[in-house]
């Protein structure tokens, strides 16, 4: 029995020593889904099949001499809001449309595949990546590896858990208010929220047309990097994407030198929330100092608008989704999770003028934080005020006094959640790394430097012991 | 015009009738609904040129 590498690049490097084989991996994979996913709910669908299949063939590849980079033969689970050939895509609602992309990857997925990845299944959301888990519709009720009486975050919920728990080493998430990076924090493990635009997101259900982003949640920032370099680039398919935008290879980019490097550090917008976790601001310090002990040079910053444009956010994105819902809910509104309902239907309440106003707010808020960023290279702050959120007490007001996310979608800036430590109950707290429109690679490297001076990324919640090969 | 004719006005105009429970609770929600928006309302105004936000690697 052989301890399977807990990072994909780890893992690819034992796929090419020969310790191991995507099939060993993937096998281990599922034997983790076997035993932990009762539990944690982190799937919809598996597809132990086609998944073991493209493992033999990602292992038969590899033997003959074809190498398609650091996600060959690597298991990656799908967000079901993202359409994959293998199977419907659900949203996690009973109210879809089974022919949509059917039998069809979404392009994201597409290229994740023609790099080798292993999809092993559909994952958990919010419904429609919005609304809370809801005990009356027949969908599994996601639950934290790090402590299954909370939430493990959402809407990415599944790909949160997952990644955590070992059920796979990367996963697919979406993000319009915080929905890679809030599971993330949540679930001990790293997810970008790469510049609006970067990633294609056809073949993904939309929840706000105009803040939603495709995300890859991994362990390890320099795992995120290998799935970012695979995902960007232009396609067709999207037309919010700039004409012709690329990706690079975020992966060489990390170097763990900080050297040159002005960091903004965001307090006044982000500690002494009332009822922030006692310990956010001495782990938050702490983070910083590694950064500054990476090279980074530290300076203050506030960010101006912060609240008008963290409001714009959650006032944009439930008129986005009202009105790609809006024929559904005028014949099904109750077959809608109450939660969502009563977030979606917020969205009929603002008047066009209002929405207009959003925009303009957010065109603002983003010119003067250009203007910020003229002085600094990262600005970093906690991704959360607290832990996870106990089911007891979550509801949508819990869940908005924790967030620190939504500010960056309205601005579209890149935003990186790392593992910072944990709160005296044994819960992961997020670190927030956010840097100028497409340099996405100079926040992983501030990511990637921060994880090779600290190992919070690398801890595992009790319940998912390390996994072997079998 | 009050919250509740306000918010039974734009739901009927945007062809969707929550059942009477649930329209209560978005009546009641609607103040802190408006709060945000005049928040937004409130920010000072300046001349701007794009008339959309866009995002472009050269920004």
């Amino acid at each position: 029995m052989t301890e399977l590498p807990l990072t994909m690049t780890d893992a690819a490097t034992a796929l090419r020593s020969g310790e191991l084989t995507s099939v060993d991996l993937t096998e281990a994979c599922m034997a983790a889904a076997d035993r932990l996913d009762e539990t944690l709910g982190v799937y919809i669908a598996r597809y132990d099949e086609t998944a073991l299949a493209a493992a033999a063939e990602a292992d038969a590849e590899l033997a003959a001499g074809t190498d398609r980079g650091p996600l060959h033969g690597i298991p990656i689970g799908i967000k079901d809001i993202i359409a994959c050939q293998e199977g419907e895509t659900t949203g996690n609602s009973v109210v879809y449309d089974a022919n949509w992309y059917a039998g069809a990857d979404a392009p994201v997925v597409a290229r994740l595949r023609a790099a080798g990845a292993v999809i092993t299944g559909k994952l958990t959301t919010m419904e429609y990546a919005c609304g809370l888990p809801d005990p009356d519709k027949p969908y599994p009720i996601p639950r934290n590896p790090w402590d299954t009486t909370t939430w493990p975050g959402g809407s990415s919920s599944g790909s949160g858990a997952g990644v955590s728990a070992g059920l796979f080493l990367g996963a697919l998430g979406t993000d319009t208010g915080g929905s890679v990076r809030l599971p993330a924090a949540f679930c001990g493990i790293t997810g970008m929220k790469q510049t609006y635009g970067l990633v294609p997101k056809a073949g993904c259900l939309p929840l706000g047309v105009t803040l939603d982003h495709i995300g890859p949640m991994t362990r390890s920032v320099a795992d995120a990097a290998a799935m970012l370099t695979v995902m960007a680039g232009f396609d067709p398919s999207d037309p919010s994407m700039p004409p012709g935008v690329t990706g690079e290879d975020y992966g060489a980019a990390l170097t763990g030198d900080l050297s040159g490097l002005t960091i903004g550090v965001e307090r006044a917008n982000h500690l002494g929330r009332p009822g922030a976790d006692p310990g956010l601001v001495e782990i938050f310090d702490a983070a910083v100092a590694e950064l500054a002990a990476a090279g980074a040079t530290i300076v203050e910053v506030e960010i101006p608008l912060y609240a008008e444009v963290a409001a714009a956010t959650m006032l944009c994105w439930p008129v986005e989704a009202f009105v790609f819902h809006q024929p559904w809910l005028a014949e099904r509104w109750e077959d809608y999770g109450r939660w969502t309902r009563a977030v979606i239907g917020n969205g009929a309440l603002l008047t066009a003028a209002d929405y207009d106003q959003v925009l303009k707010v957010r065109r603002l808020g983003k010119a003067a934080l250009d203007e910020l960023f003229t002085s600094v290279d990262l600005i970093v702050g906690p991704t959360c005020a607290t832990g996870a959120i106990s089911y007891d007490t979550l509801n949508w007001d819990s869940l908005m006094h924790t967030l620190f996310t939504p500010y960056w979608n309205s601005v579209g800036n890149p935003t990186l959640s790392v593992p910072m430590g944990f709160t005296a109950g044994g819960l992961p707290l997020g670190l927030q790394i956010s840097g100028k429109p497409f340099a996405d690679a100079l926040v992983f490297k501030a990511g990637d430097a921060y994880q090779r001076r600290t190992g919070h990324h690398l801890a595992l919640p009790a319940l998912a012991s390390p996994a072997v090969a079998p | 015009m009050d919250a509740e004719t306000t918010v039974r006005t734009l739901f009927n105009l945007a062809g969707v009738s929550p059942p009477e429970a649930e329209m209560a609770a978005f009546i009641e929600g609607y103040p802190a609904t408006r709060a945000s928006l005049d928040l937004l309302y409130a920010v000072p105004d300046t001349p701007l040129t794009d008339g959309i936000l866009v995002f472009r690697p050269a920004d």
